[in-house]
């Protein structure tokens, strides 16, 4: 195998274009990254059965496997048969002891099992992989060998049925599956020309806000809890304790009319000031009146 | 897709000029002062850095990773800065 350090940037360049990469200018700074690509690049086609781990090809490192669901159901399955894929991260130190010699007891399992190994690839497993390939990898792919052809029936039935970017899509290929790999990701180019290749492999656009949702105005929102100034509190309080207007007003007029009837039934009439200075002022009518006529006479 | 960031948003509002290394999304005192130490002392030796690689992503952050020791987040954060200043100015 080529050490990718021995060679000079025009080989080092011409390498990665081997494998698809175009490789910008190699330069002292990019140098080093693109020797590490390399080397991730020869050790994953070494391995046949590796994970496409590249962020330039890589199609669903984080997505969701719909094989998922039934991981549970299949755990039971695989302890009996001492088959250690119970978590993903125990898969990558259990099946180094696990011999090539296996397959034999992995064909006793129909396609739920075989999900149960593509599902078992979890996103943490991916993230490992994304960021140390280089021991986890050759483990797994040790493990992965154990597939069968039935694995490639249930890959092709399953790229069929599922439309996005997906785990299983790019889960441990065969061996012997070298030939499979290509349309796979093939169909994915083919359907997304133009996609921006994004690490994680899952596009989100944002979702419009909705005015109104969050219960604007607040009032409308919470009608019993107004806000509401001291003032507005205390005249609240005070008109629970009025007395209606209409009741102030028929008291008014039976008061009235009782103090009107007592002074009729009255004898003679009260002496008030006023009838007194009305008195007086009669009085003095009078008498100017007998003056002016005893002035005229 | 992720809310931007007020540093982002500073940023990419225009020319970088001058400004410093850690003006850049997701680059603070400590991880800035190490780029500083590695010579990237303005955002512009950085933006070199990230047109040298073709604003390839996965390469982009595997430098900063080496070079500065950025976590995932931050990678993503001075990527998508960069990234979007040249979708505006370059």
């Amino acid at each position: 195998m080529v050490e990718p350090g021995f060679l000079t940037d025009d080989q080092l360049k011409a390498k990665l274009l081997q494998y698809g990469v175009k490789a910008g200018p190699i330069v002292a700074t990019t140098r080093v990254l693109y020797e590490k690509k390399l080397k991730r690049l020869l050790e994953g086609s070494a391995q046949t059965t590796q994970h496409k781990v590249n962020g330039t090809g890589d199609a669903g490192l984080y997505s969701d496997c719909e094989e998922e669901d039934g991981m549970e159901e299949d755990e039971e399955k695989d302890s009996e048969s001492a088959l250690p894929l119970s978590e993903s991260n125990s898969l990558a130190e259990t099946t180094k002891p696990e011999s090539r010699g296996k397959s034999a007891s992995l064909n006793q399992y129909g396609s739920p099992s075989q999900s149960s190994l593509f599902s078992s690839f979890s996103i943490s497993q991916m993230i490992e992989n994304r960021f140390s390939p280089q021991s986890h990898r050759s483990e797994i792919g040790s493990g992965s060998g154990l597939m069968t052809e039935q694995s490639r029936d249930v890959m092709m039935v399953e790229k069929e049925t599922m439309t996005g970017r997906s785990l299983c899509l790019t889960s441990p290929p065969l061996r012997h599956e070298q030939a499979h790999r290509e349309p796979v990701s093939d169909v994915l180019s083919e359907m997304f020309p133009n996609a921006e290749k994004t690490p994680t492999g899952i596009f989100a656009t944002k979702r419009r806000s909705i005015k109104g949702a969050a219960g604007r105005p607040v009032q409308f929102k919470y009608p019993e809890m107004l806000p509401l100034s001291p003032t507005t509190l205390e005249r609240q309080e005070i008109q629970q304790r009025r007395v209606p207007l209409w009741v102030q007003l028929v008291v008014f007029l039976l008061v009235l009319s009782l103090l009107y009837l007592i002074y009729c039934s009255m004898d003679e009439p009260l002496s008030s000031p006023v009838s007194a200075l009305l008195g007086g002022l009669e009085e003095a009518a009078h008498i100017c009146s007998s003056y002016a006529t005893d002035i005229i006479s | 897709m992720s809310s931007t960031s007020q540093k982002h948003k500073d940023f990419v509002a225009e020319p970088m000029g001058e400004k410093s290394v850690m003006a850049l999304a997701g680059i603070g005192e400590v991880l800035g002062r190490r780029l500083e130490e590695k010579g990237f002392d303005k955002a512009y030796v950085v933006l070199g850095q990230f047109l040298v690689l073709k604003k390839d992503e996965e390469l982009f952050r595997e430098w900063l990773k080496d070079t500065s020791g950025a976590n995932s987040k931050q990678q993503g954060d001075c990527y998508g800065c960069l990234k979007e200043w040249c979708d505006s100015f370059l």
